[in-house]
């Protein structure tokens, strides 16, 4: 188990190290650098600027320059905007975005997965159908819509909610909605999925034939193997989560991390976009590490050292 | 599990900080909507409009510029020019930085020096270059900044020479680079321009608190001179990017004044009376690859200007009161007798729509009816506006001259990068003045001119610009470059579509809110009248 | 002929599921209104009407015209072939990579596996929209290039899901059985293993369309969509956001078509799953 463990954290290094090379050079490979600007600057000033930040030397000192002050743990200083670094824009905005996150996917989690169980109980009656014709609506209509819509009709018409910013609670419950959308209408799916696919196998119908309790076949047998799937995708769904927050982030004006994947790339602010990487990509790879635990806890089948 | 959840909210919550409300009267307080995070707020490295837009409201140059970008005293109270032109000598008043330290002429030698010094890589370290061996200051050139021809005569006196005489240096002055500094907060801390301690200037207000991506607050700056002119106790600066958004908020009344507006909604803000208009010099227009076929062809690229409709773009698509450009300096730059517009006393130089003369010039390049016109390339920077004149363009070129053309959009840095380096054939192009001169745009297409993207060259526009450039006389330095706009439009690199109005909102009740022909917005004289 | 009579009573529980019926007619429909809709209309998707701009629906303009006074009805359905292409050739091009990328690291296993998933988790931990905003930005807008970057970023959920089927099959009673027999590797490949996993891979196939169709549209929000004056649905819905408080139908049909077609591929998708799913049959 702990051998397990510390295995995966060193691939997770490999992981992060591949992950910056790949970075590194795709944003170079991108035309345009951080200081080019409609109007244009001479060669002397650029050469300046381009000392300032230490660009002017050889990319593959650049390169072996940032991993040394990432395996410190900094990600130098951004080139957008002035004087701040990348650690903190990323303290500054990830705890934002973390908290939308975790809220919509909280909020899918403790909706989506009754409503699955439900219909697949119903399976095939029109209660099923209802309630997955409203859960691929809700995976249906891209956030920007959604985001747009609610900020229309219950920032502008209604006037029951602010329409953007932060700092109070009701300015979360907008974004947190339009974030929630997809990933509750995800989730529902897929636990009616695996609700359906549980609720076959021949131990339940053993369990039904000789008579247990329905309650009892229900949330000892099947839901705890039901919710397997479910918690395998909470690590891709909380990826989908942070980047929706892009859009979300954007028309809510909320200051979270989202923002910084696409304006980071847009201004060429490299230590921003490997940074932002960087953080994600541990982040995620974390979180796969931990769905795998929790995975091999819930269902003892599973023996890890197999995969070697 | 509904109990933690609600722990969690509220931890989460607390994490974030909730904001309080804070006591000032809302009858005193100003919200504005700047669009984006300021990317810096040092004077001396800024670049932008939103920067702009906040540091010259917490900092005031030794000049002003008023709302139709005439000068005005500013720090310094009065000056005199010298009868060459190459020597200004201004008197500050007696002023207190923000932290109540007195305003010295030292203090702007100091700035001054620091944008020039090659160490602090400032971008706009050009604006600067009028300046006596200021260029050769900041090139390594010369080692020492106290043969660069800026000098304290005395605590109130400042004394400044140029490399050759510059009618319009005063309106210069205004811009951020000029903006002086507190040597005593700046020296040491290059963090100085972030924390609102130590982010002292001279201007009328202050800044009390940055939330990065979210708010900025300011204060009224009791030290400022002419505090008793400030009505503003509080002027608060939001950064929504989203223009849908922006609108959306302000007319919840979360903000009085924005940015701008989305294009769709423009008439109907007209009709509420809330779409407020100023002048902005500045020309959208489409720029000609001169090297590259078939626009190496001076006819080709007439037959594509006259053949455009820019009546219809201006009323069906930009909406907003734009005019449709027939020559290259827009409306708003004076001409000699500091009065009359230089595009008033230059005309236009060529005709709206002319359908009919496009096709003969078409024919005359070669390609009668477009027959054999290859295939060609419109490059814009990817943004919706772009995106709807580029279609309209297309349709109109199509329809008048038969002829193809792909549109091709691309994120604005790569646009920026293709343009410089003659990798396209036909691009959108932009061009906002710096100051309020014909120079800041005819300057564009001197050859050697690193933003002459059209790679135009003609030695005798070169030669009238240069001879210009060192003219103190405004009748004979106009006369020129009138000249010199004639030559460009006899060649035609680049094919006009109109000249940029400032377009945003701003609720009935805030009054005094000046804006500039630069684009600045200055709040020093605002104030809010609730009926 | 047990594989054909086990697709024929997939096809026949398909056809008694009425979502999926419903969700097929609707595909179907998309389809064949993107193939043949723009014959026949009488507009063009790229002349501009100026005397005729941003008008609500009429009897002349179903949908409404658009900002250059273009038919919006006409937009929608060239939308609808870019959107569909988008749709099937990115997820055709992430289905071949995940087949092969998981059937080789599942059936191979071992080494070979562990090195095959360890590159499934670093593009995994890659954030994925940044990967595509960089591919688009370093390639340039357009439509090949948004079904490469699309195709060769999402095929990562199918390569994890043929992996995980193939390694349980493997490990199934009758494939052990047949291996213990002595069957060759063809044998158990095509007998089982393929026919086993066909399932699963159209049900990721068919609701992976409607995810590029998604894709595509959030790629269009950031302005990396396909060229002017051709639109896709997403292209048309992001143009529409900044004015929907003047001109809400603008918004609405695109919208509209980017639901409906989500919501048909998803109905046709689960349909398809239950279909399939032999352990389904109640």
């Amino acid at each position: 188990m702990l051998g397990y463990v510390l295995k995966r954290v060193g691939h997770l290094v490999i992981v992060i190290w591949i992950i910056i090379t790949i970075t590194f050079a795709m944003m170079h490979a991108i035309p345009g650098g951080p200081f080019d600007s409609e109007r244009y600057v001479a060669e002397e000033i650029r050469a300046h600027i381009e000392a300032r930040y230490r660009l002017d030397e050889p990319l593959y000192k650049q390169y072996l320059d940032y991993l040394w002050h990432v395996v410190q743990g900094d990600l130098g200083p951004s080139l957008t905007y002035e004087g701040r670094r990348v650690n903190d824009i990323i303290k500054d905005g990830f705890p934002k975005s973390a908290l939308l996150g975790f809220i919509s996917v909280l909020v899918s989690l403790l909706v989506g997965v009754p409503i699955g169980v439900y219909s697949a109980l119903k399976h095939n009656r029109w209660q099923d159908h209802t309630v997955m014709l409203m859960a691929i609506v809700g995976v249906s209509v891209p956030s920007f819509i959604l985001a747009t819509l609610l900020v229309y009709y219950f920032g502008l018409k209604l006037q029951w909610l602010p329409a953007a910013g932060w700092g109070s609670v009701q300015q979360i419950v907008l974004p947190a909605l339009a974030l929630s959308g997809f990933s509750l209408a995800f989730i529902t799916r897929l636990t009616r999925a695996s609700m359906l696919d549980v609720m076959g196998q021949d131990y339940i119908r053993t369990a039904q034939a000789k008579g247990v309790a329905q309650g009892v076949i229900l949330f000892r047998h099947a839901l705890k193997n039901a919710i397997l799937p479910v918690v395998t995708y909470l690590g891709p769904l909380i990826a989908a989560v942070f980047t929706g927050s892009f859009v979300v982030e954007k028309i809510f004006s909320i200051p979270g991390l989202g923002q910084f994947f696409v304006t980071s790339v847009a201004n060429r602010d490299y230590t921003v976009i490997l940074g932002v990487t960087v953080f994600y990509g541990t982040l995620l790879v974390t979180m796969n590490i931990l769905v795998d635990l929790v995975y091999m806890f819930l269902d003892p089948r599973i023996v890890f050292h197999k995969q070697d | 599990m509904m109990q933690r959840f609600t722990i969690w909210v509220i931890v989460g919550l607390a994490m974030i900080g909730v904001g309080g409300v804070h006591a000032v009267e809302r009858s005193e307080t100003l919200i504005y909507n700047v669009g984006t995070e300021p990317e810096t707020l040092d004077p001396a490295l800024c670049t932008g409009i939103p920067e702009a837009s906040i540091i010259l409201n917490c900092f005031e140059g030794l000049i002003r510029l008023d709302a139709e970008g005439r000068v005005y005293p500013g720090a310094a109270e009065r000056w005199e020019e010298s009868a060459d032109g190459s020597t200004y000598t201004f008197h500050l008043r007696k002023a207190r930085w923000s932290n109540g330290d007195p305003v010295r002429a030292s203090d702007f030698v100091y700035a001054w020096h620091r944008v020039l010094r090659p160490g602090t890589a400032s971008e706009y370290v050009y604006q600067l270059y009028y300046i006596r061996g200021a260029r050769d200051y900041t090139t390594g050139k010369l080692d020492n900044p106290s043969s660069v021809g800026i000098r304290a005569i005395d605590g109130q006196t400042l004394e400044v020479q140029l490399e050759s005489p510059t009618p319009y240096f005063l309106s210069l002055l205004a811009h951020t680079t000029y903006m002086p500094v507190n040597p005593r907060v700046v020296a040491n801390n290059p963090e100085w321009a972030l924390a609102p301690k130590t982010y002292v200037g001279n201007g009328a207000f202050q800044m009390v608190e940055w939330r990065h991506h979210n708010r900025l607050r300011c204060r009224k700056n009791p030290y400022y001179w002419n505090a008793k002119a400030v009505r503003l106790k509080e002027l608060v600066y939001r950064m929504i990017e989203e223009e849908s958004t922006e609108l959306t908020v302000f007319e919840t009344d979360a903000i009085d004044v924005t940015h701008t507006v989305p294009l769709p909604d423009i008439p109907r803000l007209e009709r509420t009376g809330q779409l407020q208009r100023s002048p902005y010099i500045g020309t959208y227009y489409v720029c000609f690859n001169t090297r590259k076929a078939p626009f190496d062809n001076p006819n080709v690229r007439k037959a594509f200007t006259l053949a455009v409709n820019r009546q219809i773009i201006v009323d069906k698509i930009t909406r907003g009161g734009q005019v449709p450009a027939r020559a290259f300096v827009p409306h708003g730059v004076k001409d000699a007798d500091g009065r009359t517009d230089f595009r008033t006393v230059g005309g236009n130089y060529f005709s709206d729509n002319a359908v009919k003369e496009a096709q003969t010039l078409l024919a005359k390049a070669g390609y009668p009816g477009g027959k054999g016109f290859p295939v060609v390339t419109y490059l814009y920077n990817t943004m919706e506006q772009h995106k709807i004149i580029a279609e309209a363009m297309q349709d109109m070129w199509r329809r008048a001259l038969g002829v193809k053309v792909r549109l091709q959009n691309q994120e604005w840095k790569v646009v920026i990068k293709n343009r410089r380096d003659g990798n396209y054939q036909f691009a959108r192009h932009g061009w906002i003045g710096d100051y309020l001169d014909p120079m800041t745009f005819l300057d564009l297409f001197v050859t050697e001119s690193g933003n002459n993207d059209a790679q135009w060259s003609n030695l005798r526009y070169d030669a009238l610009i240069q001879e210009a450039k060192q003219l103190r006389d405004q009748d004979r330095r106009m006369a020129l470059m009138h000249q010199a706009e004639a030559i460009l439009f006899d060649d035609m690199p680049i094919c006009p579509i109109y000249y940029y109005v400032n377009l945003y909102l701003q609720k009935p009740y805030v009054k005094n809110v000046i804006r500039n022909p630069l684009g600045y917005i200055d709040f020093t004289q605002a104030y809010i009248e609730r009926p | 002929m047990a594989e054909i009579s086990l697709w024929r009573s997939a096809a026949r529980r398909l056809c008694r599921n009425p979502m999926a019926v419903v969700g097929g007619c609707i595909v179907l429909f998309l389809i064949g209104a993107a193939i043949f809709g723009p014959w026949i209309s009488p507009y063009s998707y790229y002349e501009n009407d100026y005397e005729h701009t941003n008008e609500g629906p009429s009897w002349s303009h179903w949908f409404g015209t658009d900002y250059l006074g273009r038919d919006q009805l006409t937009r929608v359905l060239y939308g609808a072939r870019i959107s569909l292409a988008v749709g099937v050739v990115a997820s055709l091009i992430s289905v071949v990579i995940g087949v092969t990328f998981g059937g080789i690291a599942g059936y191979v296993g071992g080494r070979t596996d562990a090195v095959m998933m360890r590159i499934v988790d670093i593009f995994y931990g890659i954030p994925l929209i940044l990967f595509v905003i960089l591919l688009m930005v370093v390639f340039q807008p357009g439509l090949k290039n948004i079904f490469l970057a699309l195709g060769f970023t999402y095929w990562l959920a199918m390569a994890r899901i043929v992996r995980g089927q193939v390694l349980s099959l493997k490990a199934q009673d009758f494939v052990m059985a047949e291996r213990a027999l002595g069957a060759s590797h063809t044998r158990i490949i095509f007998r089982h293993i393929i026919s086993n996993t066909l399932g699963p891979i159209i049900v990721t196939l068919t609701l992976s369309i409607p995810e590029a169709i998604f894709a595509e549209s959030f790629l269009s929000y950031i302005g990396l969509g396909v060229s002017a004056p051709l639109a896709s649905w997403g292209t048309l819905a992001a143009d529409a956001t900044s004015g929907i408080r003047a001109y809400p139908y603008m918004l609405f049909f695109p919208a509209a078509a980017i639901s409906i077609s989500m919501l048909a591929f998803n109905f046709l998708g689960d349909g398809l799953r239950d279909a399939l799913d032999p352990r389904h049959i109640r």
